[in-house]
C-alpha cells in the first residue's frame, strides 16, 4: 500500500505557504503572496504544491490549516495555531531546536520547544499589538528605499556603523527613517538601524520564555541576514538555520500534524 | 426567560432593566468606580449602587480628545466615552476614587466636562496601617455625610447593617456559585459567570440575592457537556467585557478561577462589621480583603489564593493578562513570572490587550496556542 499524502496550508498576512507531505519526504511545497481572500489563497497555493508534487487535490487525505487564515483552508480537517505548527516544522527539520524565533509577516513569537525532538511546545511569547519586530515593518521600511526586501538584509551588512531607530511605531519609523534620508546619512548604516530596531523589538520577548540553545529561526524574516545577524549580537548566541526554507515552516508543521492526525483516525 | 439568562441579560446591559424598575420608584441610582467604594454606605443611603462599566461602549474617540489613547488605559477611556454619548444619562450622581491613576483622572474629566449633579471623591489608602484604616474611616464619613446631604436623609447604623449584611450574602452566594467550578463537568461557562459578576454590581443586592439563590437552587446538580477542556485561572484582566472569557472558551479552555477586576476577588472576602464603629469596620474590611494590586505589599496573599485555587480548581494553566498601560497588573504579571515554577502550572506569556476588543483574531492565536500547549 502506498504511502498516504497529507498536507499543510499557512496562510499568513504575506505570504500563503503550502506543503504536500507522505510522512518521511517533502513531496513538494508552495508559497504564493496572500490576497484579501484567504480561502481562494489557501485553494491556490495548495493546488499549486499539489501540481508541483505531481498529485491531485484528491489524492490529499488530510489538510490542517494554520496561520491567520486558518480557519478558511477549503478541506482543512483540523486547525492548528501557527505556534505549535513553527514548533512542529522546525523540530521536523532539525531536532535539536530548544529555541525557535519565528518573525513572520504580522507577528513574531520565541517559543520554547521540549528537548525530546518531538515540537512541543513548552512556553512562548508573542509580541503585543505592535508591528515594529515584523516581515510588515521591513516591508514598509524596503519601501521608503525602493529596495527589493530580499536585498534589504546584505544592505545593512555593508555598514561600518548601525543608526540608532528610536521609534517603536512603524509609523514614526517610517518618518524618522526619512529624516534620517534628508540628513544625508549612508543609506547601509539606516538600513543596519532599521534591522537592529527589529532585533531588538524580538529580543525583548526572550526573557519571557528564557534562552536555550540550540537556537534556531522560522518565517520570512529569517532570510534576512541583517536581521539574523543583529540578533545573535543582541542575544549573543549563535542562530542556525534550518534545513528548511525558514518561510515554509508554519505549513510543515501543519503537514506533519496532519500526519499524526491522520494516523490517529486510522 | 430562566434565571440564568435574566442574570446574563443584566450582565450584558448598560443599564438593565432593573435600573429603569429602580428609577420608576423615584430613587436614585449613583455610579461609582472601583470595587474600593463600599455600596453598602450607597445603598444605605437608599440609592441603588451602580458600578462604572465600559460594557456597550465600540470606541473612545470622545473620551480619547482628553484623555490620549497613547498613554491612557482603554477601560476607564471606554467609561468615559460613554458618559459622553449619554449612556449615563440614567445616574443620579458619580463616586470616584484614586484606584489607578486613570481612573481618578477619568472620574475628574467626567466632572469638569459633563458637570453631573452630584459626585464626590472618597480618598482610599494604598496600605493597612492603622493610620491608614483611619484615614479611610475619615474619608467614609465624608462618603456619608456628602450622601446623606445630596440625598436628604440619614443613614443609620441599622440600615448600614442591613446593607452590609445584604451584600454580604452577594458575597457568600457568589462564591457558592464560583464553587460550583470546582466540580469536573461545572453547570456553567466562566463566561456566563463573568456575565453574572458584571450584573451582581449594577443591580439591587435584595434582588440579586433572590436571583442567585433560585440559580442555585437550579443549576447545583446539574453536571455541564462532557468534553475535555483545558481547565484555566485569568489574572489581570479589567473590566467587565466578556471578550477574553468567550474567546477562551470557544478555543477549547473553560474559565473556572480568575483575579479579575470584576471577578473573584469583589467577593471573595465578607464584610466584618462592628456596629460600634461601623465606617472604622467597613474601611479595615475593605482594606485588609485579598484586593487588587493598587494596594502595597499585598501580592503574596494574591498569590497564596492562587496557589490554593490552583489545587481546588485543579487549574491547568494560568493565563496572564493585562490592559495595555496598566501598570498594576503589568508588574504583578512580572511577580507571577518568577514563581510561576512554584504554581506547577504553565502560565502564558502576558497578553496586552484593550479593553475594547477590536484585535480578536491576535488573542485568539495566543489563547488557541496557549491551549494547545497545555493539551499537547
Amino acid at each position: 500500500m502506498s504511502q498516504p499524502i497529507v498536507a499543510g496550508c499557512d496562510v499568513g498576512s504575506i505570504w500563503a505557504k503550502a506543503v504536500i507531505f507522505d510522512g518521511k519526504e517533502i513531496l513538494a511545497s508552495a508559497v504564493i503572496p496572500s490576497s484579501p481572500f484567504p480561502a481562494k489563497t489557501a485553494e491556490k497555493v495548495l493546488e499549486k504544491a499539489a501540481n508541483k508534487a505531481g498529485v491531485s487535490m484528491g489524492d490529499i487525505e488530510y489538510v490542517v490549516g494554520t496561520g491567520y487564515g486558518r480557519v478558511n483552508v477549503p478541506n482543512a480537517k483540523k486547525t492548528v495555531s501557527e505556534i505549535a505548527c513553527h514548533a512542529k516544522g522546525a523540530a521536523w527539520s532539525c531536532s535539536d531546536v530548544a529555541t525557535l524565533i519565528d518573525v513572520g509577516g504580522q507577528d513574531c513569537k520565541v517559543i520554547s520547544l521540549a528537548s525530546d525532538g518531538h515540537g512541543r511546545v513548552m512556553d512562548f511569547s508573542m509580541n503585543d499589538k505592535c508591528a515594529a519586530g515584523t516581515g510588515r515593518f521591513l516591508e514598509v521600511m524596503a519601501g521608503v528605499f525602493e529596495l527589493p526586501i530580499e536585498e534589504f538584509g546584505e544592505r545593512a551588512l555593508k555598514a561600518e556603523r548601525i543608526l540608532g531607530i528610536s521609534s517603536q511605531c512603524t509609523v514614526f519609523a517610517e518618518s524618522e527613517v526619512v529624516c534620517l534620508i534628508a540628513q544625508g546619512h549612508e543609506i547601509e548604516q539606516i538600513i543596519a538601524g532599521i534591522c537592529d530596531a527589529v532585533a531588538a523589538r524580538v529580543s525583548v520577548l526572550v526573557p519571557r520564555v528564557g534562552l536555550r540553545e540550540k537556537v534556531y529561526m522560522s518565517g520570512g524574516v529569517a532570510k534576512n541576514i541583517g536581521v539574523r545577524q543583529a540578533l545573535q549580537r543582541r542575544l549573543r548566541v549563535t542562530i542556525w538555520e534550518l534545513t528548511e526554507d525558514p518561510l515554509i515552516i508554519g505549513a510543515l508543521g501543519a503537514a506533519v500534524l496532519a500526519m499524526d492526525a491522520l494516523r490517529q483516525q486510522q | 426567560m430562566s434565571v440564568l439568562e435574566r442574570l446574563i441579560e443584566y450582565g450584558e446591559s448598560n443599564p438593565n432593566v432593573e435600573v429603569e424598575e429602580w428609577k420608576k420608584t423615584g430613587n436614585k441610582v449613583l455610579g461609582y468606580w472601583c470595587s474600593y467604594i463600599p455600596p453598602e454606605i450607597i445603598h444605605a443611603a437608599g440609592a441603588l449602587p451602580y458600578r462604572l462599566r465600559g460594557m456597550g461602549a465600540t470606541g473612545t474617540d470622545k473620551a480619547d480628545h482628553d484623555m490620549s489613547p497613547v498613554c491612557n488605559c482603554s477601560f476607564p477611556r471606554a467609561v468615559l466615552d460613554l458618559a459622553h454619548r449619554g449612556k449615563y444619562d440614567f445616574l443620579d450622581g458619580i463616586l470616584g476614587m484614586n484606584g489607578c491613576d486613570h481612573t481618578r483622572r477619568a472620574f475628574e474629566l467626567w466632572v469638569e466636562r459633563l458637570q453631573p449633579t452630584f459626585s464626590h471623591f472618597v480618598y482610599v489608602p494604598r496600605t493597612r496601617k492603622q493610620v491608614s484604616v483611619e484615614k479611610y474611616a475619615q474619608e467614609l464619613e465624608k462618603l456619608k455625610t456628602g450622601l446623606e446631604k445630596y440625598l436628604g436623609t440619614e443613614i443609620t447604623g441599622e440600615a448600614l447593617q442591613q446593607s452590609v449584611d445584604l451584600y454580604n450574602d452577594n458575597r457568600t452566594l457568589l462564591k457558592q456559585v464560583q464553587e460550583l467550578f470546582k466540580k469536573d463537568r461545572p453547570p456553567l461557562t466562566g463566561t456566563q459567570f463573568h456575565h453574572i459578576i458584571n450584573a451582581s454590581v449594577s443591580i439591587s443586592p435584595v434582588r440579586l440575592n433572590l436571583l442567585l439563590r433560585e440559580l442555585l437552587e437550579e443549576v447545583k446538580d446539574l453536571d455541564g457537556p462532557e468534553d475535555d477542556k483545558a481547565r484555566l485561572m485569568i489574572v489581570g484582566w479589567v473590566g467587565d467585557d466578556t471578550m477574553l472569557h468567550r474567546i477562551i472558551e470557544e478555543s477549547g479552555g473553560l474559565v473556572v478561577m480568575d483575579n479579575c477586576c470584576f471577578g473573584a476577588r469583589a467577593f471573595w472576602d465578607p464584610v466584618v462589621f462592628d456596629s460600634k464603629h461601623p465606617l472604622a469596620s467597613l474601611g479595615r474590611s475593605y482594606l485588609d480583603r485579598t484586593g487588587c494590586p493598587r494596594m502595597f505589599a499585598t501580592f503574596n496573599e494574591r498569590y497564596g489564593m492562587f496557589q490554593q485555587a490552583v489545587g481546588d480548581y485543579r487549574v491547568d494553566g494560568i493565563v496572564r493578562t493585562r490592559l495595555q498601560f496598566c501598570d498594576l497588573h503589568g508588574v504583578e504579571n512580572v511577580f507571577f513570572h518568577k514563581r510561576k515554577e512554584q504554581l506547577g502550572v504553565p502560565m502564558s506569556a502576558p497578553m496586552v490587550l484593550d479593553y475594547i476588543g477590536q484585535d480578536e483574531g491576535r488573542v485568539r492565536t495566543r489563547m488557541e496556542a496557549f491551549i494547545e500547549q497545555l493539551q499537547q
